[in-house]
């Protein structure tokens, strides 16, 4: 009616029907982005495989031109979790990001190990597996290389340095690699003796599967990893700028753990987290001590302010037990895995590391 | 077209937002709430119960399993992992052998570059 002045109801009918069918809208986008984050392709740089032993593989990157730098890098990647968070996707990849700076690089990737590897230890990896595989890339390569090993990767590591200070390498750089377990935080608290039965873990799982011990690193923030991230998925979509596959790709990552060979999750949590050994120099391996002192090769320690997974105190320890002159620390704002992939990365770490290996080419 | 943002006006009908503001508002305090309870030995404890009775329950629905499987004369995961060990075994001698080989061809080459040197005549000799 002409002149009539309008209603609430004029108002806020549409509105709401407005309101209603954009979030119907969005709920449908949302449920197909998480849904399809399982197909997001991850891990995409183009690589050759060099060298194998039961799951686990080493892969070459393949470069377009010849690597102007002398030092190969030889990634040593976590057990639990896939070895794709340094190669999360083209644009995002600290391996197509070392690529590009002149460097061959090395992933040794565990696999996904099955019931048939319930005995494999720690010792076996480091004695049997990490020896081979860094001397086939030494190999391949003709070249002593720089180790770089991220979370268990690094722990692994480190205790390989220890225990091989003749190895075709000449540099070390951890990634939030815990070294000290004693201040290892809440995982610490909850894989104590008495409370954490170990035992039947080792009795009744070969492998102690992805999910299991997943669910243990989302307990240690539990809001920002069961809602936050889902929450700020539903705000940004259809915003532009927010990247939707760089979603996926981590949602993928995040989600798809792999199973940890049950003899190495036991020696994992009653040597390292309960007993502290690597610290104390009482873990052995083969009968040889792991003797962090030995480790002489320049070190680069790069630990995250709010990591909870491996505490800075944890990771940091290690610079007090190594006898290398060369070592240095980077100190990240970010969590565990916020500081190696990501813009923040991009524009830090990344750079960072790549001035330190040019440094020590 | 629907809009994928909801704009300003429509986001007072929206309830998620409600939703959010309200998660927003108690994120922080909830955080904190939680860590407080799951950093304590009585929640390591209660949590490590847990898992033991479910482990429990994993084992007797195996054996379970693993006896029927056996009656019927069926393969058990078990026997097929065996199976794998056995070639993972087969596999780790072939990788020492493997090293052996590479070891004395080292050897030999440089074995062979000391004989040529033994064999090399001194200079003002030709």
């Amino acid at each position: 009616m002409a002149g009539t002045l309008p209603t609430l109801v004029d108002y806020a009918v549409p509105a709401m029907i407005n309101s209603a069918l954009s979030t119907a809208d969005r709920a449908v986008e949302m449920t197909r982005v998480v849904l399809g984050a399982r197909q997001t392709p991850i891990g995409q740089t183009p690589k050759e495989l060099i060298w194998r032993k039961n799951k686990s593989r080493l892969y070459r990157y393949l470069r377009d031109t010849p690597a102007t730098k002398q030092t190969p890098v030889f990634l040593s990647m976590p057990l639990i979790n896939r070895a794709d968070i340094l190669d999360l996707r083209p644009g995002g990849s600290f391996v197509e990001f070392l690529l590009g700076e002149g460097f061959d690089v090395f992933m040794y990737d565990w696999g996904i190990w099955g019931p048939e590897d319930r005995n494999v230890g720690i010792s076996e990896l480091l004695t049997r597996y990490m020896p081979r595989a860094i001397r086939a890339a030494s190999r391949a390569a003709d070249a002593d290389l720089t180790l770089l090993g991220y979370c268990i990767g690094g722990t692994l590591a480190a205790s390989f340095a220890a225990l091989y200070p003749d190895a075709p390498v000449k540099n070390l750089i951890l990634f939030t690699a815990p070294i000290d377990f004693e201040k290892s935080g809440d995982f610490g608290i909850w894989t104590a003796k008495g409370a954490f039965p170990i035992e039947k873990i080792r009795d009744v799982l070969p492998t102690v599967p992805g999910d299991l011990i997943d669910i243990g690193s989302k307990m240690l923030n539990p809001m920002a990893n069961y809602v936050g991230s889902y929450l700020k998925l539903w705000e940004k979509l259809g915003d532009p700028k927010f990247d939707v596959k760089a979603w996926q790709a981590m949602n993928r990552w995040v989600n798809e753990g792999t199973p940890f060979p049950g003899a190495a999750y036991y020696e994992w949590i009653t040597e390292f987290y309960q007993a502290n050994k690597l610290v104390k120099g009482t873990f052995q391996v083969e009968g040889r001590p792991v003797d962090l002192s030995q480790i002489r090769w320049p070190l680069l320690n790069v630990a995250a302010s709010a990591d909870t997974i491996a505490p800075r105190d944890t990771t940091a320890a290690i610079l007090g037990l190594v006898s290398s002159e060369d070592k240095e620390e980077i100190l990240l704002e970010g969590g565990h895995v916020g500081i190696v992939v990501g813009r923040s990365a991009k524009g830090n770490l990344w750079p960072r590391v790549a001035d330190w290996l040019n440094r020590h080419d | 077209m629907t809009e994928n943002r909801p704009s300003q006006e429509s986001a007072a009908y929206d309830p998620f937002q409600l939703w959010r503001q309200f998660y927003e508002a108690n994120e922080e305090a909830w955080t904190k709430a939680m860590k407080e309870m799951t950093t304590t030995p009585g929640y390591a404890e209660m949590q490590g119960k847990m898992l033991e009775s479910f482990l429990s329950y994993q084992k007797m629905m195996r054996d379970a399993l693993t006896t029927q499987m056996n009656t019927l004369n069926i393969p058990t995961r078990d026997d097929i992992s065996r199976l794998g060990e056995l070639i993972v075994g087969l596999e780790e001698k072939v990788d020492q052998i493997d090293e052996t080989l590479e070891d004395l061809s080292k050897r030999l080459s440089s074995l062979d570059d000391r004989v040529r040197l033994l064999g090399t005549p001194p200079e003002g000799e030709i």
